[in-house]
């Protein structure tokens, strides 16, 4: 699903040249949820740039779905974004002018659905995140929690083969936060792959995959391996 | 495409769209009327005179005292004028197009016909034989007068000729369908039988008054002025000027003791008569543009606020897969709508306002083509000054979006 | 806690000098068309002469074309009269000062003779002209009701001409040529103004007083041109005799009339004249004579063209665009810094404190809006002056109307900044402080 090979990242100004990813590789399989972690400043959010085709890198290789997207120009890869990707952030990033049924809408329509469908996509994830009784209600109107879930469910909206999630339970107390991660494991279960960026080890250990970063590289991957052994 | 949630949008934070709604519909409103008027006034401006207009001047001559014989030494003046170099003719007068001064009157046709009111007024022309030439107007019809038909007019005189020229839209107005040459018509004013006969036919040229309800209706008396009066000259193309500037030391050479006074091209004249109207087309035009550049500055502002506001908000769109086009196009379809509303209720109010203009100042009635041109403009003008804001707006790195805070 | 918002305000415009000099741009641009468009109209429907105007009236009478009325719009009689009524007006011992006037031209002729002549407007009137105008006398005084009975060749000049042909103004006594005739100067005016010039609506409102005045019996006796509007129903006779005895109107009548009983009395002695000239076969039409005190006058003549008032509407709906401008841009901006404003609300400040704080800095905006406007003004004024010189007395600066300017300047932006401001201390003091 997502093959980062020698991938470098280099942010530069004028004085300074900063080295935000520095040969970084890595794979995700179809069906995997993997988690990424890190102190602040290793590079978490760089890679979740990259991976979400928000940055471009510097050099390396990064395949999305089998597509290398070297050398893309902003509009392909604004409508690879949008079919193969769902994005969950932080801060939700709701529309706060726009009721949840409007905000679901929105990748849909960049991605040219006709109405009917979707209409149809909307009200499921909608309710797939158990807010289909409230379509019209505004973002505002609703708990930390149920908001994350909107933003779930704009992100599932498009069926993406890829869900990136950035710090998906950051703004959540722990019971919204466990209601979040549940769900988000339920939707890897039926199939969708996960990469979820985190700084909660504890989270991340709940992953099928744990990769740990620190100044822009991977430094431990056994941990993870354990875990998963753990699982089995 | 994005209509329904744009206006969703708006709906939810009305007060600084509305604002804009509002200063658009001002805008509309003030900007059709001006147009209107300053696109009447410009063709009010450039309506024709008729005349020879590059190459005719005129002047005043006073006589001090009683020196001379009024009559002869007007026509030892004329002798001196139509003998300078590059004078094609000149001649007393009364009355040239665009002077803003001269004498009207009233037409009859029959000994009881009623004479007063608007339609029948006709602007009176004296000069001599050589007026026609003088002003460059041509005879269409007919023949010009005989030198032995003009006769000396002296002020206080009362023009009653036995033979007149009128111009073509008098011949028109007065003997619709018919040739008007040979007819009898009376032009004293005062009810009798028509004893002035038509004997030619002159092309169009515009009264004193342009501005008046009918410049256009002449009528040509073989009447020459004398004394004081005024005088008009036409030049050979491109000798005006030389001979404008020794007009005086001509006439001095024929007598000393008067004054030449009002020496003024024909351009002079033109601006003289047009001065409010052009005065006026060139006050509001200023305000237009103003106007439209305030506007303008109104919707570079708000654009701006609502590009930093939205930054977030722009790149969560751009990481959901908006393009770069899909953010321009959001701005654009957010200006249009907001100017739409600004020229639905400014169409209305652009339309109230001509009703009063018409009403209380006496203005011509907005045409309805008007509306969808000012319209257009402010469309336009809104989707430029919105443009650049947009921009900046698809400049917006989507990784904005993951960033917290 | 006024002059810290003052601070405040300053560096609040300091910080974004793009989008506040757009708003002083746009108050000063609004503010200079409205004002300039104001200037005009005031100057032109100014009172020419306050303390009078009351007391003056101007005569109509009717004696227009008995198949005819003269204005079939509005019935008005006509605005002028003819040479015989104003001569026959002015003979009546009635004990008002009365004139009836004409503007004419002589050509004042130098003894010089190396120097040219010129022309010098001219009007004719009765010696009661020059109390009745409160003409400023520099030297000298009007003309007897003698001099005026017996035609006596004088005249009152105007400080200008004195001092062209003479160089001084000290001239009474001096002898001048109009047109090869010897007057005797008898007083000579100060420089004087009458804006509108009311006294001759069918002339140009904004032409100076005339430089020369003479007893109108000479105007009459020396067939003086008549240098305005002649209308006539019917075809005067031959000549000059003719014209000035003819219906032709084109004489100006004014009689001073200090109450309404004088009003009273002057109305019935036209009514007294009137039937008497029926008597004669004149004033075939029903009575329609009246007395317009001055400010009437300039209305029913409309004096104030169109286009001022037109310029007039359209300057005050830009007025009206600006501050809805500064309006929008004031919330842009104010809003801008809900961050700034939640933390002070958070810090203790209430709700009317950001309020005036925010006030203070839209009047601060109006204030330099003023300044601005005010200099755009004078442009503007200097423009219309180039544009019209015509319009050269008419386009200056007034100082009651600089006051206005100022105020509107304040008061408008302070209204357009009265939402905005409402708008800022609305921020909730929490709103800000955690992350979104």
């Amino acid at each position: 699903m997502l093959t980062m090979k020698s991938l470098k990242k280099v942010y530069r100004t004028a004085l300074v040249e900063t080295h935000a990813l520095r040969d970084f590789s890595l794979t995700v399989k179809a069906g995997d949820f993997a988690a990424v972690t890190g102190p602040s400043g290793s590079g978490k959010t760089t890679f979740l740039n990259i991976a979400g085709l928000l940055e471009e890198h510097t050099d390396g290789l990064y395949e999305l779905d089998g597509i290398n997207v070297a050398g893309m120009n902003d509009d392909q890869r604004s409508a690879l974004r949008n079919e193969k990707i769902g994005f969950i952030f932080q801060s939700f990033n709701l529309i706060a002018d726009l009721d949840l049924y409007d905000n679901v809408d929105v990748p849909l329509r960049y991605r040219g659905f006709p109405k009917a469908e979707r209409k149809r996509r909307i009200v499921e994830s909608l309710t797939r995140v158990g807010l289909g009784s409230r379509l019209h209600h505004y973002p505002a109107e609703l708990s930390g929690g149920q908001q994350q879930r909107v933003a779930i469910a704009r992100a599932l909206a498009g069926t993406p083969k890829l869900l990136l999630a950035d710090e998906p339970t950051g703004n959540l107390d722990t019971v919204m936060a466990r209601g979040v991660m549940e769900l988000l494991e339920e939707i890897n279960g039926q199939g969708t792959t996960i990469v979820m960026v985190t700084h909660d080890l504890e989270l991340a250990r709940r992953a099928g995959r744990h990769v740990h970063m620190v100044d822009g590289q991977i430094v431990d991957i056994a941990e993870t391996d354990f875990a998963r052994l753990r699982a089995a | 495409m994005e209509i329904a949630p744009i206006l969703k949008s708006l709906r939810k934070n009305p007060v600084a769209g509305l604002l804009i709604s509002a200063q658009i519909a001002l805008t509309l409103a003030i900007l059709a009327n001006v147009l209107f008027v300053v696109t009447e006034r410009v063709a009010t401006m450039s309506m024709s005179s008729g005349v020879d207009e590059p190459n005719v001047f005129t002047f005043g001559s006073q006589n001090i005292g009683n020196s001379r014989v009024p009559v002869d030494g007007t026509l030892a003046d004329l002798e001196a004028i139509n003998a300078l170099p590059g004078v094609i003719a000149a001649t007393t007068q009364i009355g040239v197009p665009m002077g803003q001064s001269g004498w009207q009157t009233s037409i009859t046709l029959k000994p009881e016909e009623q004479t007063e009111g608007p339609e029948r007024v006709a602007a009176v022309y004296m000069g001599g034989e050589r007026l026609l030439d003088a002003l460059g107007v041509k005879l269409l019809e007919g023949r010009n007068f005989r030198a032995d038909e003009v006769t000396p007019w002296m002020s206080g005189d009362q023009p009653k000729p036995p033979v007149v020229l009128i111009s073509k839209a008098l011949a028109e107005r007065l003997f619709p369908g018919e040739s008007a040459l040979g007819k009898m018509i009376n032009i004293t004013g005062d009810p009798g039988e028509p004893a002035q006969q038509v004997i030619g036919i002159t092309d169009s040229l515009a009264s004193p008054w342009p501005r008046s309800r009918n410049p256009d209706r002449i009528v040509f008396v073989p009447l020459r002025p004398s004394g004081s009066t005024s005088f008009v000259v036409r030049t050979e193309p491109g000798e005006r000027d030389r001979v404008m500037a020794g007009i005086e030391e001509a006439l001095f050479a024929v007598d000393r003791n008067r004054i030449v006074d009002g020496i003024r091209d024909f351009e002079a004249i033109r601006d003289n008569a047009f001065e409010s109207d052009r005065s006026m087309a060139v006050v509001l035009s200023a305000i237009a543009l103003a106007l439209l550049a305030v506007t303008a500055f109104g919707i570079v502002g708000q654009a701006s606020f609502w590009v930093t506001q939205r930054t977030k908000q722009i790149g969560t769109r751009r990481a959901l897969g908006a393009k770069r086009s899909d953010i321009l196009r959001y701005f654009q379809t957010e200006n249009a709508l907001i100017t739409l509303l600004g020229i639905a209720a400014g169409s209305a109010l652009a339309i109230a306002v001509n009703g009063l203009l018409v009403k209380y100042l006496s203005f011509g009635a907005l045409p309805w083509n008007w509306l969808p041109l000012g319209a257009l403009i402010v469309l336009v003008l809104g989707q430029l000054a919105v443009l650049g804001p947009a921009l900046r707006a698809t400049r917006i790195a989507p990784a904005i979006a993951t960033r917290t805070a | 806690m006024t002059s810290y918002y003052l601070k405040l305000a300053l560096l609040a415009l300091r910080r974004t000098p793009v989008l506040s000099s757009l708003m002083v741009l746009a108050i000063a641009l609004g503010l200079a068309t409205a004002m300039t468009a104001f200037t005009v109209l005031y100057r032109m429907s100014n009172n020419p002469i306050p303390h009078k105007s009351d007391v003056l009236h101007a005569v109509q009478l009717d004696a227009w074309s008995p198949d005819q009325a003269y204005d079939r719009e509005t019935n008005l009689p006509p605005n002028q009269l003819t040479h015989g009524d104003s001569r026959r007006l002015m003979a009546l011992d009635d004990g008002y000062r009365k004139t009836g006037m004409w503007r004419s031209r002589v050509v004042v002729v130098p003894e010089d003779t190396n120097v040219r002549p010129r022309n010098a407007s001219a009007r004719l009137v009765a010696p009661d002209f020059f109390p009745m105008f409160d003409t400023p006398f520099l030297h000298g005084q009007a003309w007897s009701a003698e001099q005026e009975a017996s035609a006596a060749r004088v005249t009152v000049i105007s400080r200008e001409l004195a001092e062209r042909v003479f160089n001084r103004t000290d001239v009474v006594g001096e002898r001048i040529y109009f047109d090869n005739e010897n007057f005797q100067i008898v007083g000579v005016l100060d420089t004087w103004k009458l804006s509108p010039l009311f006294y001759d609506i069918t002339n140009d409102v904004l032409n100076d007083p005339e430089d020369v005045f003479l007893p109108f019996s000479v105007g009459t006796a020396k067939e003086m041109d008549i240098h305005g509007n002649v209308n006539c129903w019917q075809s005067p006779g031959e000549g000059f005799k003719g014209l000035i005895d003819s219906e032709c109107i084109m004489t100006q009548f004014w009689v001073e009339l200090p109450d309404a009983a004088a009003r009273e009395r002057y109305l019935s002695l036209l009514d007294g004249y009137v039937a008497e000239q029926r008597k004669a076969g004149r004033f075939a039409r029903p009575n329609n004579h009246r007395v317009t005190a001055v400010m009437p006058w300039l209305e029913q003549n409309e004096v104030i063209p169109n286009d001022t008032r037109m310029f007039v509407g359209i300057g005050v709906a830009f007025l009206l665009v600006c501050l809805l401008n500064a309006t929008g841009l004031l919330l842009a901006k104010f809003l801008r810094k809900s961050g700034e404003i939640g933390l002070r609300r958070a810090l203790g400040a209430p709700k009317r404190e950001v309020f005036k704080q925010h006030l203070i800095e839209s009047g601060l905006i109006g204030i330099f809006g003023a300044v601005a406007g005010l200099l755009l003004t004078l442009a503007g004024l200097a423009a219309i002056r180039a544009l019209m010189p015509r319009f050269e007395a008419i386009a200056q600066l007034d100082l009651a109307l600089f006051a206005a300017l100022f105020a509107t300047a304040l008061i408008g932006a302070i209204a357009a900044g009265a939402y905005p401001a409402w708008r800022a201390c609305q921020v909730m003091p929490a709103s800000q402080l955690k992350t979104h």
